[in-house]
């Protein structure tokens, strides 16, 4: 019975999730009872832990809608979590925290119930199991519900642990309890917060105690009757430095059996409700690597950890967006839930580190919504801090599927520390800050409440993926709550690996191949019978749209890479003291997946340098006659056949003057003679020019240039500068639609066709006589409308017999070869071909002049060319004369 | 070419199935395991500025892969293409490269016992291609290293020396 499937975990999960949010609704909640009995009849005979517990569950869940309790709901919720957990680990956990559920439970349930039948005698049967451990539990389930500002009960706590550690007879266990009755004896003499704090260390320390003291008990089950019968003598030990006033009180109440939780649940105990309440907070022991769960499901993590990036992501666009609109309630939503499944998902999994540092982050958020704190200034700082660290800790979590070992990194414990203490944040980093008057130090942080079903806090339950693994079923319906925010539609979607999609795509390509060769088969087109004629006409009008769609599968919007430069420009304005905004158009124009990661590593260091060296200090920018505040503008749209990625600054710009002669000094050229604007800009991405010492007064957009142009470059896209001295600079890429596809014109060159990218190709046209010339008798050139333009004899540099070798009598294709343009020397123009470029073979490296192939209709392969690579061939060509000059000599 | 200086594995290492076929009268041997199909000749297209033993590109289903002609390589003379001409798609690693030979022959067990070590044959014969030299039915096969052979495909199309005037 304690092989649950892990469905039935993830389906209990989802219960105590809704019964959380939802306590009221009643048809879901009579399913559930129908499902935790069902559970029930599997759980073994009758008496046992976990069927007594899954009996009072469904009869609680079964009340919850006629009878709602906010109590009930609680205790519920964390009931079937335990049983969750019990099940999932198999019983690892023992049933002590099942009977201890059973307790509460059934207390509750016999008061506020009526209606209900009477317990079993087995449901009362673990109240009288209590042994020294009960008195333990009871310290446990004291501090689980204790609240930090009700002094009186944390006293009582405290003389019931230096009773536990009087008793104990295990020194490890003794010096716990001692501990953390000396933390909760401090509790009682700091504020509410920091009492919190004390707490749940001592929460952990009492952990440990009850560990060590189970180990003992399986050693030695004598030694546990002794503790038990010392234990009630334990209350008359006065602890040291308590406050005598709050000993009177509490002494009488800690009888070995108490059921404390009858006696605690003070129903505006803010207590700790997460999704495994019973596991205590950690960030106290502060431990720098956390072990990975022996038990790990690998796959899960990974997929914990791709969902809980995007959760995170749509946080941290809500969070950006609070800046501006600090009251929206809906993005405090979204973001809280992220925390919220963040934390969920976590704690499921059993990554301590990361479910502990998110529920603080909770803890915030939930502040925020509740309205105890607006998200502005250094509470808006910390939500987003708290968005990296956990992006951080994602990222540790990522290694730790290989090292087994979560290292927590730098800085974890201080922001968490941070985020119960965020005015102790402000006090450290801004002094001038005014903390909202609603902001009640006093006040413990309500997080993990029961969420009241409030118009600000819409249980928006839509599956957005519904392919989503089953065991993050919870964090999905939190997602798409978190995006509904957004997007209007709900869309669904399929997770699929890349790996898959790729083949599949591969798979369209070649069918579409395949078709082709069968539609201009000479047998085909000869045929005359026109039913399958049509039949092929109709089959290849399939083919080519399953072949737009499977494109289309790889299509990402640039929405997300955008959202990480909002975040990024306010950063770095923010560290160099300047003023400066992003604003972000056409963040819905999608690229090819592949390139939107390629793409995201150059935007953010263009991005950056926009803002470090392109905008100036507001004092400069008042003087030049600007408004203080920079504005960095991010456009994408589609332009002919490629996606343009414009970033444009109202900075200060570049001036040629000074890029020139830094390079002169660097040696990259030796005078400006004949550059041309676009060239004297371009040598900002020229390596060796970035390393320049600080040139931030011209420009300064100079660190890693050439890494940016390497980037792009890689990715098949060209960078173009435009720039006014004082008034800013506009970066544009220039980006095929895709990797898959090029639109290609095939030329005929003597025997052998080649695929020309459309994208490069200006215009064609047969020279006449008087066009062309040469240069000291080795170069050619063509002149277009007063133009100079170098000729590239296709037949020479890719070695092509039969060539048409007198331009005029050819044809002359000119292309855009990086920024000069270049003339290709054709025998005649095919036809233009939407081909799918393809590498020549995984051991063929780069061949100059050509980037790749393709497969044409016929079934062979043309290959594409390269117009910066002929650029270069010729320049080769004419630095050593060939023949082909020569034959052109003659030929005029 | 080369000069040999990987260390050849043992000879005992080298006893398997071996696909072997003709160029011209000489029988060589490629493991088994490394050959993927065996296709017929096909329109290869040539890519300029790669070296002369590059034949170029085919469509292998779909995929772009280099064929490399081994007479070439090994500086046989050319010989027209015949029906029995095809090419030997080999798999290494992650790359299919075929190599087009004259004639394919058979699949053939070479014990341990069969095979010696490749004699030296002088400067002018380059046999760091070689594993070794298989004896069996009374013939003599030539057990080549085809990573070998086929290694140099990408490295030499890349140098700018391959670069045709």
């Amino acid at each position: 019975m304690q092989n649950g499937p892990p469905d039935t975990v993830v389906r209990l999960f989802a219960i105590a999730e809704r019964l959380r949010n939802d306590p009221k609704g009643s048809a879901p909640a009579l399913e559930d009872a129908r499902f935790l009995d069902e559970l029930r009849a599997q759980a073994g005979k009758p008496g046992n832990p976990l069927e007594t517990l899954l009996q009072l569950c469904s009869r609680g869940a079964e009340s919850l809608p006629t009878h709602p309790d906010a109590k009930l709901g609680d205790t519920l919720t964390r009931a079937i979590g335990y049983v969750a957990k019990f099940i999932d680990k198999d019983g690892a956990c023992g049933t002590r925290v099942l009977e201890q559920a059973s307790e509460r439970l059934l207390d509750i349930l016999g008061v506020g119930v009526s209606a209900a039948a009477p317990p079993s005698a087995s449901a009362a049967a673990p109240v009288s199991t209590g042994s020294a451990n009960a008195t333990l539990d009871d310290a446990a389930s004291l501090l689980l519900m204790i609240s930090a500002a009700d002094k009186d009960q944390i006293a009582r706590l405290s003389i019931m642990l230096d009773g536990l550690a009087q008793d104990s007879s295990d020194a490890e266990q003794r010096e716990c309890l001692r501990e953390a009755a000396q933390q909760s004896r401090l509790a009682i003499g700091s504020d509410a917060i920091r009492a919190q704090e004390l707490l749940d260390r001592a929460g952990q320390l009492l952990e440990c105690a009850a560990n060590s003291l189970r180990d003992q008990r399986e050693a030695n089950a004598a030694a546990k009757v002794a503790a038990q019968a010392q234990v009630p003598a334990a209350p008359a030990k006065p602890a040291a430095p308590a406050k005598p006033a709050a000993l009177a009180k509490p002494a009488a109440p800690a009888p070995a059996a108490a059921p404390a939780p009858s006696a605690q649940p003070a129903p505006s105990a803010p207590a700790n409700s997460a999704p495994a309440p019973h596991k205590k907070p950690e960030l106290g022991s502060q431990p720098a690597i956390e072990a990975l769960p022996a038990d790990a499901d690998l796959e899960l993590l990974g997929g914990f950890i791709v969902e809980s990036r995007e959760n995170l992501e749509g946080a941290e666009s809500s969070l950006l967006s609070l800046e501006t609109n600090p009251d929206d309630m809906e993005s405090v939503n979204t973001v809280f839930r992220a925390f919220h499944t963040v934390k969920g998902s976590a704690a499921f999994l059993g990554l301590k580190c990361m479910s502990e540092f998110a529920h603080r982050a909770e803890g915030l958020l939930a502040r925020m919504r509740e309205r105890e704190i607006r998200c502005v200034d250094h509470y808006a700082e910390l939500a987003l801090l708290s968005c990296d660290m956990l992006k951080t800790l994602l990222d540790a979590t990522e290694t730790a599927l290989e090292t087994k070992e979560i290292r927590a990194p730098d800085g974890v414990w201080d922001l968490s520390y941070l985020l119960e203490h965020p005015d102790e944040a402000q006090r450290h980093k801004r002094q001038s800050f005014q903390p909202p008057a609603e902001a009640s130090a006093e006040e413990a942080i309500p997080f993990g409440e029961p969420e009241p079903p409030s118009a600000a806090a819409p249980a928006v339950a839509v599956s957005e993926r519904e392919a989503t693994p089953p065991e993050v079923k919870p964090a999905a319906e939190e997602k798409s709550a978190a995006r509904g925010g957004q997007d209007a539609g709900v869309e669904s979607t399929v997770r699929v690996r890349t790996d898959r999609l790729d083949r599949l795509i591969n798979m369209v390509g070649e069918l579409v191949i395949a078709q082709s060769m069968v539609a201009q088969d000479e047998l085909i087109r000869s045929s005359t019978q026109h039913d399958l004629l049509k039949k092929v006409g109709r089959a290849g009008k399939i083919v080519r749209e399953l072949q737009d769609l499977s494109l289309s599968l790889r299509m990402v919007p640039l929405k997300q890479t955008f959202t990480k430069m909002i975040r990024i420009v306010r950063d770095v304005a923010r560290k160099s003291g300047k003023d400066a905004v992003l604003i972000a158009h056409g963040e819905d124009t999608e690229i090819d997946r592949n390139m939107v990661d390629e793409l995201s590593d150059p935007l953010v260091h263009m991005v950056r340098n926009a803002v470090d060296h392109g905008i100036e200090p507001p004092e400069v920018r008042l003087a030049a006659g600007k408004p203080a505040h920079g504005t960095v503008n991010l456009r994408a749209y589609q332009s002919g056949g490629n996606v343009v990625v414009e970033m444009q600054d109202d900075g200060r710009g570049m001036s040629r003057d000074k890029l020139l002669k830094k390079a002169i000094e660097k040696g990259l050229v030796e005078s400006d003679r004949g550059m041309s604007d676009a060239e004297v800009y371009n040598l900002i991405f020229a390596p060796g020019f970035s390393t320049a010492d600080k040139v931030t007064d011209v420009s300064g957009r100079g660190v890693g240039m050439d890494v940016v142009r390497r980037n792009i470059e890689a990715i098949k896209g060209r960078v173009e500068i435009t720039t006014e001295l004082g008034r800013g600079t506009t970066f544009r890429i220039f980006l095929p639609l895709t990797l898959a596809i090029t639109d290609g014109m095939l030329v005929k060159v003597g025997d052998e066709r080649f695929i020309v990218p459309i994208t490069s190709i200006r215009l064609s046209f047969r020279p006449t006589r008087e066009q062309l010339s040469t240069v000291v008798g080795t170069g050619e050139l063509v002149m277009l409308r007063g133009e100079p333009i170098a000729i590239a004899r296709l037949h020479g540099l890719l070695g092509c017999g039969n060539a048409v070798s007198d331009p005029t009598q050819g044809l002359l294709v000119i292309v855009d070869a990086g920024h000069r343009p270049l003339a290709l020397l054709v025998d005649a123009l095919l036809g233009q071909h939407q081909v799918v470029a393809k590498t020549l073979g995984a051991r063929v490296q780069r061949v100059p002049g050509i980037s790749g192939g393709a497969i044409l209709g016929d079934g062979s392969v043309g290959l594409i060319l390269d117009p910066d690579g002929l650029a270069k061939l010729t320049l080769a060509g004419a630095m050593n004369p060939g023949r082909e000059a020569q034959a052109f000599a003659t030929a005029i | 070419m080369n000069p040999q200086t990987a260390t050849k594995p043992k000879l005992e290492a080298l006893a398997g199935k071996y696909l072997t076929f003709f160029l011209g009268e000489e029988e060589y041997g490629i493991e088994i395991l490394k050959v993927q199909e065996i296709i017929g000749l096909l329109k290869i297209t040539p890519v300029p500025n790669t070296p002369k033993h590059m034949r170029g590109v085919i469509n292998l289903r779909g995929k772009v892969i280099p064929v490399v002609d081994i007479r070439e390589r090994f500086g046989m003379s050319a010989v027209e293409a015949t029906k029995q001409t095809c090419i030997i798609v080999v798999r290494s690693g992650e790359a299919e490269i075929g190599t087009v030979v004259d004639r394919v022959s058979a699949v053939v067990s070479i014990k341990a016992g069969e095979i010696e070590e490749t004699p030296p044959m002088g400067a002018r014969v380059d046999t760091s291609c070689l594993l070794g030299i298989g004896k069996t039915e009374g013939r003599v096969r030539l057990l080549l290293d085809i990573e070998r052979v086929l290694a140099d495909v990408g490295e030499a199309a890349s140098s700018p020396t391959a670069i045709q005037a």
